[in-house]
């Protein structure tokens, strides 16, 4: 791949509408250059970046020179474009057209080797002709790619799962194994993209999760069948990993990869797990004193830790809800059926020593429901208990993980609702061009409307246009593409869970808040306020517990 | 030189104080000299308005009101104590350059001009005079167009590729000057072309000042259904923004404008493509423009005006402002179409960086090459 494909993928990356098609062009480019050039994309993929060899104020000093205009001018260009690279790079382009007619197209990997990186090393007197050197021999689309590598203030902006999915399409691995690769550290060199492909390593095959299957949402039940077919249990709210003890205990998360540094506790309880054993379920945080699991965002501040002061001081447990056993013996149950593998796991308790029951491994307990109706009783109480609903599972079924379509559902509790005043908006993309349809929602706090959300979807194609035309005539200011609105709307915002960040001004974020339907009977003084948002935050979130709010866990065998 | 100058500002607009005349008035005048249609210089209240003979149809489309008489490009006509005459903007059918003289002192006020041929109008004439009022919509040194054809066929082969995957094309132009422009660039190979309401009347215009350009259909809804997936539409910039797109889809967007040169720009609008088809000068084209007119000194309105002031001075010119109301959204705000994209960044630290001088233009009109009035139409 050439410097001006790589610039060309840049944009169509950044054109690329969702991650399906990113993946795909990553795995296109990757597959069709040179091992060297692959290398260097994917450590750009990763996020990583090259060292500025030359200050932003010093290139715009050059190229203003070059462009025959003032440092103040260039500034103010600058200023205009916004983007260091962008300015760069028409303020150059200019003026090489004439000079060198013909364009260069160097290898990305030469050119970064033998271009960009000597001008860290070269004495900063002749730094000036190194990069004028560079300018004369390129072409716009090339120059661009190049100031953003120069300049360091690049991202090729691509979600890690992306890009490995993507360089795991190109080199034919599988991608927790490449996941795994990466995590080891990874070298822009022709060897180490080399290695990424090699077979699978008896370490790597003995520490390799199987795809996990996944579960679908659940409306009704109208078309489950019998009851009677069907296992149920608590749907956690938690990280979703595989408890590993082939050769040596590993936790690989759904999407994180190895979790081992975050959650030592697990790590030095599945090794008294008999070894050939496969778990899959849920990492938790669990109140000692209450016997509930944390909320998420508590849970999520472990994920990334590498060093973790456990104590007995500290108020929680950690625990592996296991919910399905996968390999036992070094045997692979996924093609039997759930009943199966659900006794192989319960048998587990009984033949090992382990802890398995109270410790740090514990298994999901399954809830007897006598009838549909039974169990939305449950489910509607499950918030309660500190998850978010119920997995309904066919006993009969293998574990299909890996597929679209499977035998699982996840069953929620009814979202929470709020009363909140459109306050900003800005227009949509997609189906929703045009359209005024990204709605930021606020609650009062004192006198004043705080922002708590964002949220989309929820109105229908015929309430979006009316409400288009309405918030058209209520703006009154806008920052960049976001309308300022005069409050005057309600709407009212389903969301499944409030937690508190310090990253929202309002001291609190909703779990997947969306539009439940629009309040043209309220005004905005009728909207809900923070306070009351606030109450129904989780109590662990709130500080200590009050008495009335704890209850038991769901009925369970 | 003489102690008063030929061209003034007043309250009411530009006046030429020995002609007993203004030129492109905002506000309402006995007689105004009018270079081109657009509605930041076209304005209507005035009694009397003189401007070039290819625009006339044009003209009187956009100003109902009031008596209109033409002047040929080239051709002298003396009003008060001074000479007038029109030349060739080569912004748009019949735009022009006014230039006034006194007793062998000329003065050049440019209106919109570009300089790149365009089959719909009259090319740029270089007319020597000592004093020149320049535009400067887009007088920075990063606005440098690309070959209009190549982007012409950039945007025929965008249309094509939207054919075979099944989608219309829609493109954003403004109703004046660019739809015309892009479309006499297309033919038969083209269609259907589709275009929306608001363009219509000045796409009859020039079809009857002779300009030709390939049959085009309304943009209904039996049309979009009959050609669904296959045409071109042309559309004003207001239009993309509201809810009017939605019969049209399945469509890819695209927007032919100068701005378009700028990623950021490009992005706010929210359309797919962007084509920089202008019909202003470039930064090259405006230094080349003052360079060869031979002026004195040159005073520059609406656009980057600062910078371009400084840039000029730093070169030696006498270069100063002249503050109007060209390129001015104020009177539209309130039927500010909802285009898209709004703020371009970084314009007011620009102002404020050179030194205070007032660039006209507010964010909201940046996207608009003309004024957004424009599209009140639609
Ligand atoms: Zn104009």
């Amino acid at each position: 791949m050439s410097l001006r494909r790589f610039a060309s993928l840049m944009r169509e990356l950044a054109e690329a509408a969702g991650p399906s098609a990113r993946t795909r062009l990553i795995a296109e480019h990757l597959g069709a250059c040179d091992d060297a050039t692959a290398a260097w994309t994917m450590w750009f993929l990763r996020g990583r970046h090259l060292r500025r060899a030359v200050a932003g104020s010093v290139l715009r000093r050059w190229a203003a020179a070059r462009a025959d205009i003032s440092e103040h001018l260039a500034g103010i260009c600058h200023d205009h474009v916004g983007d260091l690279a962008e300015t760069l790079t028409l303020l150059v382009a200019a003026t090489t057209g004439t000079r060198h007619p013909r364009h260069d197209d160097p290898p990305l990997a030469e050119f970064i080797e033998s271009s960009i990186l000597p001008l860290s090393q070269c004495h900063a007197s002749e730094r000036q002709a190194c990069v004028e050197a560079i300018w004369d021999r390129l072409d716009e689309e090339s120059l661009y790619a190049f100031h953003k590598l120069l300049t360091g203030a690049f991202r090729l902006g691509v979600a890690a799962g992306v890009a490995e999915r993507g360089a795991a399409q190109a080199l034919g691995v599988e991608v927790d194994m490449l996941r795994e690769r990466l995590a080891g550290g990874f070298d822009p060199t022709p060897e180490q993209w080399r290695r990424l492909s090699r077979p699978p390593t008896p370490d790597e095959l003995a520490t390799r999760p199987l795809p996990f299957q996944l579960a679908h949402g659940l409306e009704t039940t109208d078309q489950l069948g019998p009851v009677a077919d069907h296992l149920v249990e608590s749907k956690w709210d938690g990280v979703r990993a595989q408890l590993i003890h082939r050769e040596v205990p590993v936790l690989v998360g759904r999407g994180e990869g190895r979790l081992d540094a975050a959650f030592p506790e697990l790590i030095a309880a599945a090794a008294s797990l008999p070894r050939g054993v496969v778990l899959d379920g849920e990492v938790l945080l669990v109140d000692r004193a209450s016997g509930r699991p944390r909320p998420f965002t508590i849970l999520q501040r472990r994920l990334g830790t590498t060093h973790i002061q456990t104590g007995l001081f500290d108020p929680d447990d950690v625990v592996f809800m296991a919910f399905d056993l996968l390999e036992i013996h070094g045997e692979d149950l996924r093609e039997r059926s759930l009943e199966f593998r659900r006794a192989q796991l319960q048998a587990l308790t009984l033949d090992s020593a382990s802890e398995i029951g109270d410790g740090a491994i514990r298994i999901s307990p399954t809830i007897t429901i006598h009838s549909w109706a039974h169990a939305d009783r449950i489910r509607s109480e499950a918030r309660l208990a500190g998850v978010e609903g119920l997995m309904v599972k066919r006993r009969d079924a293998p574990y299909t993980g890996g597929r679209t379509r499977g035998s699982w559902w996840k069953w929620k509790t009814d979202p929470r609702t709020i009363d909140a005043v459109l306050v900003h908006t800005q227009g949509g993309h997609g189906r929703r061009a045009g359209l005024l349809t990204d709605h930021t929602l606020a609650l009062w706090d004192g006198e004043e409307l705080v922002p708590v959300a964002r949220a989309y979807s929820g109105l229908t194609d015929a309430e979006m246009t009316e409400l288009d035309r309405l918030l058209k005539r209520t703006v009154v200011a806008r920052r960049g593409p976001v309308r300022i609105l005069e409050p005057s709307i309600v709407l009212e915002i389903a969301f499944d869970g409030v937690q508190t960040s310090t990253r929202h001004r309002s001291g609190v974020a909703l779990r997947f808040p969306r539009i439940a339907r629009w309040r043209r009977d309220k005004t905005p003084a009728d909207a809900n306020r923070l306070e009351e948002l606030k109450a129904l935050l989780p109590d662990a979130d709130r500080g200590p517990s009050p008495p009335d709010r704890a209850s038991p866990p769901p009925s369970s065998d | 030189m003489s102690h008063r100058s030929l061209i003034e500002r007043s309250p009411t607009g530009l006046w030429c104080p020995s002609g007993g005349f203004h030129i492109d008035p905002w506000g309402a005048v006995e007689r105004a000299v009018i270079t081109h249609a657009h509605a930041d210089h076209a304005r209507p209240g005035s009694k009397r308005y003189l401007s070039a003979t290819d625009g006339l149809g044009v003209m009187r489309r956009r100003l109902p009101t009031g008596r209109h008489e033409g002047l040929g490009y080239g051709e002298r006509r003396s009003i008060g104590d001074v000479v007038v005459s029109l030349h060739p903007a080569g912004h748009l059918l019949g735009a022009a350059q006014i230039r006034i003289e006194r007793r062998g002192e000329v003065c050049v006020f440019s209106g919109d001009y570009k300089l790149e041929p365009d089959p719909t109008c009259r090319s740029f004439e270089v007319v020597r005079c000592h004093h020149f009022v320049s535009e400067s919509t887009f007088g920075l040194p990063v606005y440098r167009w690309p070959n209009p054809d190549t982007e012409l066929s950039r945007l025929r082969s965008w249309r094509r590729r939207c054919r075979e995957e099944g989608r219309n094309a829609i493109l954003a132009t403004y109703a004046l000057g660019k739809a015309q422009r892009v479309l006499a660039a297309l033919d038969a190979d083209d269609a259907p072309i589709l275009v929306h309401g608001a363009l219509r009347p000045m796409i009859d215009a020039y079809r009857e000042a002779g300009v030709e350009m390939p049959e085009v259909l309304p943009a209904t809804r039996e049309h979009a259904q009959t050609h669904r997936g296959r045409a071109l539409i042309l559309a004003p910039p207001s239009a993309l923004a509201g809810p009017w797109v939605r019969t049209f889809l399945p469509a890819s967007t695209a927007a032919a404008s100068g701005w378009m040169r700028m990623r950021g720009l490009r992005r706010r609008r929210n359309v797919e493509r962007g084509f920089v088809i202008s019909d202003h000068a470039d930064w090259p084209g405006l230094l080349g423009a003052i360079e060869a007119t031979g002026c004195e000194r040159v005073s520059l309105t609406h656009g980057f005006t600062a910078p371009l002031r400084d840039h000029l001075r730093r070169q030696g010119h006498d270069a100063d402002i002249l503050a109007t109301r060209f390129g001015d959204g104020e009177e539209g705000d309130a039927d500010l179409p909802s285009e898209s994209a709004t703020e371009a960044p970084g314009e007011g630290s620009a102002d404020a960086a050179s030194g205070g001088t007032s660039l006209e233009r507010r964010p909201e009109s940046l996207l608009f090459e003309q004024d957004p009035l424009e599209d009140r139409s639609s």
